[in-house]
């Protein structure tokens, strides 16, 4: 009798153990914070996104192995990915603090992470400010890649643009076979 | 009035409850992970030209030379010298890393100054991408890039050998504001290099 008893009592405890090694891998995890996450507003390009505070839009798009940074070409082992975007500021003086790229992989390449930039000076309500951002990434990524753009880098609760850049792996192999590119300079006002 | 008799489980009794102890151990070492083989303690012994996990990175490290000039035009202030370390550098992860976790991978067994010329504790390297010099101030994932660490020190304490150690680190959420990170760094590996010596004169033109 003691037997069965000792023995239903680890059968239970067995099923229990099972049972919450299936439910972990459902359960959120301790970092979790899915109502914190920022709100990704899809656009293409050439189309304006609303964001708090500012209107940001991508404008161009061009690539190459090699960007002339003022004067310092720097040759990449994959691609230099130009962005040109404008921000009008709506409510105060503004400007786009968080540049990201993604690709379709998950893959993410920040500004200021290795040699990557983005260079946008805070305007006054109402006026165009012209930006650039650069990304270095592999030709791999080129396809589908996404600009991510947002105030500052801290986006929880908050809008972020989410723009597909409208590239192909044609055009990776394009920017493979391109000249160096320059870096603009940013503008103020139209450009 | 009873006496009192322990009860002793019999023999059946006895194999139930080792079977039941067994099955529950398994289950337990189940539901933890399984069983892995335990972390080596302390850093290994690389050879030169051999790819090296440091964790995020891929690292490998293939020559060392002394200069008074490097690839970007600049040149050693007087009493000074660089010796620069040749290799390859990737990231193993998808999100790109920033300069501090980078700069956290390499240290070496050198008396070395800072870019404002002051004594380091450490001897970090600037790490630069070889061709154009320019700084690796972190990097993207898919990238792989030839680089030179480059580490700025006396002239007169140039040495015949140098070792680089890399550090390993762990992605974890961070004690202070929760964000997920890269942190911990600790010396996983060890890359022993001989160091060719400087030139005989110092390049034209050096007038700091």
């Amino acid at each position: 009798m003691r037997a069965r008893r000792l023995l239903a009592l680890f059968l239970v405890a067995g099923a229990l153990l099972a049972l919450g090694a299936a439910l972990d891998g459902w359960l959120p995890g301790d970092d979790d914070d899915p109502g914190s996450e920022p709100f990704l507003r899809p656009a293409a390009v050439g189309e304006p996104v609303r964001l708090t505070g500012m209107t940001v839009e991508v404008d161009s798009v061009q690539g190459s192995t090699a960007l002339d940074d003022f004067g310092t070409e720097l040759a990449s082992p994959g691609v230099w990915v130009l962005v040109r975007y404008t921000v009008t500021p709506t409510d105060e003086t503004d400007a786009i603090g968080f540049a990201q790229v993604v690709d379709d992989r998950g893959r993410t390449w920040s500004q200021q992470h290795g040699r990557s930039s983005n260079t946008c000076p805070v305007g006054p309500p109402g006026v165009r400010m012209g930006c650039v951002a650069s990304f270095e990434v592999p030709s791999d990524a080129v396809d589908g890649l996404r600009i991510r753009l947002a105030p500052e880098l801290e986006q929880r609760y908050g809008a972020v643009a989410d723009v597909d850049l409208g590239l192909t792996d044609d055009d990776a192999a394009a920017f493979s076979g391109a000249p160096a590119l320059e870096v603009p300079e940013t503008t103020i006002g139209d450009r | 009035m009873h006496a009192y008799t322990p009860q002793v489980p019999g023999t059946r009794g006895r194999i139930v409850v080792g079977a039941a102890v067994l099955v529950l151990l398994a289950g337990g070492i189940w539901v933890s992970g399984g069983l892995a083989r335990a972390d080596q303690v302390g850093p290994t012994s690389a050879a030169p030209g051999v790819e090296v996990e440091a964790t995020p990175f891929r690292v490998r490290l293939d020559s060392a030379e002394a200069t008074y000039e490097l690839s970007d035009g600049s040149t050693a202030d007087e009493g000074l010298a660089y010796v620069v370390v040749a290799g390859t550098l990737a990231l193993d992860d998808d999100e790109s890393v920033g300069s501090d976790v980078l700069g956290d991978a390499f240290r070496a067994d050198l008396s070395t100054y800072d870019v404002y010329g002051e004594p380091e504790d450490e001897a970090e390297p600037i790490v630069t991408v070889a061709g154009d010099g320019s700084w690796l101030l972190g990097i993207g994932p898919g990238l792989t890039y030839d680089v030179r660490l480059v580490f700025e020190v006396d002239e007169s304490a140039v040495p015949g050998q140098v070792t680089v150690d890399l550090a390993a680190h762990v992605r974890r959420a961070s004690s202070l504001d929760g964000t997920i990170g890269w942190h911990d760094p600790a010396v996983v590996s060890r890359v022993t290099l001989d160091v060719s010596p400087l030139p005989a004169e110092r390049p034209d033109g050096d007038l700091q």
